[in-house]
């Protein structure tokens, strides 16, 4: 992962914040892309980089992570899916091809259980539909009163070494040490605040079904935070999606495998032009 | 003078009004970058924002302008 020094940092105020993003390339219907937890848009800069010759790609800091400071309001998941619509309403943007890591799956999956109306095609990548359940609830919680007690440190680095395959922690070092800082970047209150809006979070799971929109769903092999086996339950209940599993990844394979990553995206993206030109749109 | 948030909220208008009325100059507004340093400085990222504030206005009303003027020769 490089540093996000080459796109600018636009802002815009939207549901009472000011949100942090990059809109780069032009194209008819537009990608937003929705970070993980504790990351932030700079986490995209690959697809970004790759792609923004042939489509408008829009990344932003989801509240609270990056430069979309708002350490006062309570964070959850449906609050953050108000916002991204709240964001493409300022935006002008009518409908958006969302995509979404972990964190940004549950807010794609959750905005589009609302607002169907709003959204072309979804990418769902190594995320998954389930709410905790009490036992992972309660790990949440107990990390938050390690946080309190201990500070932040612990639970940054253990969580680092928890979203990596162990082939890039071993050979991708510069990488990790980036994503490192980034998640580093976030004060203890807004990590605090990400783990409550996660434990919160309420399923998807029986809206996939509803979901009548083209889907990409990307999962690492080893992603040891959201298994694939979510994946795969994913890709079983939402009808005419597609799988595609990356070898040598983890949670975020985007990172670890850019090339394969922007490769099944960018046909993903091409394939919806062609239906979209056999229909005749404009 | 203005803030980054005020001149941001201005490119994001006149941004809007582009893509609405004529997205054929958008090809324009990619050769246009905005360039702000990674090192976080008020004062440059003001000025830069300004400067690309008033590029982007200018683009828009010269190119409205002259659509205006082209299409009101036609008529004649």
């Amino acid at each position: 992962m490089e540093s996000d020094n080459s796109y600018q940092n636009l802002l815009t105020e939207v549901n009472n914040f000011t949100i942090s993003y990059n809109d780069v390339g032009e194209g008819k219907i537009p990608v937003i892309f929705l970070h993980g937890f504790p990351f932030d848009k700079s986490m995209w800069k690959g697809q970004l980089d790759s792609l923004n010759s042939s489509y408008r790609l829009i990344a932003c800091d989801i509240r609270g992570f990056g430069k979309s400071t708002d350490e006062e309001t309570p964070l959850s998941i449906d609050l953050f899916s108000e916002d991204l619509i709240a964001f493409l309403d300022k935006l002008n943007i009518k409908k958006a091809i969302v995509c979404g890591l972990s964190m940004g799956g549950f807010i794609a999956l959750n905005a589009i259980k609302k607002f169907p109306e709003r959204f072309e095609a979804l990418i769902l990548c190594d995320t998954q539909c389930i709410a905790d359940t009490t036992e992972v609830k309660e790990n949440r919680y107990k990390a938050i009163d390690q946080i309190n007690r201990d500070g932040v440190s612990i639970f940054n680095e253990k969580f680092i070494k928890s979203v990596f395959h162990p082939n890039s922690l071993t050979n991708k070092t510069e990488l990790v040490e980036n994503l490192s800082t980034v998640v580093f970047t976030n004060s203890k209150e807004i990590i605090i605040a990400g783990i409550t809006a996660l434990a919160g979070r309420p399923e998807t799971c029986s809206s996939l079904s509803a979901i009548g929109i083209p889907t990409l769903i990307i999962c690492g092999r080893e992603d040891s935070v959201t298994p694939l086996v979510q994946s795969e339950f994913m890709h079983e209940h939402i009808e005419g999606s597609d799988l595609k599993i990356i070898d040598n990844a983890g949670h975020v394979s985007n990172l670890e495998q850019p090339d394969e990553f922007n490769k099944y995206l960018r046909n993903f993206l091409n394939s919806l032009d062609s239906v979209s030109n056999e229909l005749g749109n404009p | 003078m203005k803030t980054e948030l005020e001149l941001n909220e201005m490119i994001l208008v006149v941004t809007n009004k582009i893509r609405e009325r004529d997205p054929e100059l958008l090809k324009y507004m990619n050769e246009m970058p905005m360039t702000v340093p990674h090192q976080e400085n008020p004062e440059i990222s003001v000025k830069t924002l300004t400067s690309y504030y008033e590029s982007l206005v200018v683009l828009f009303e010269e190119y409205e302008n002259n659509h205006a003027k082209s299409l009101a020769s036609n008529k004649v």
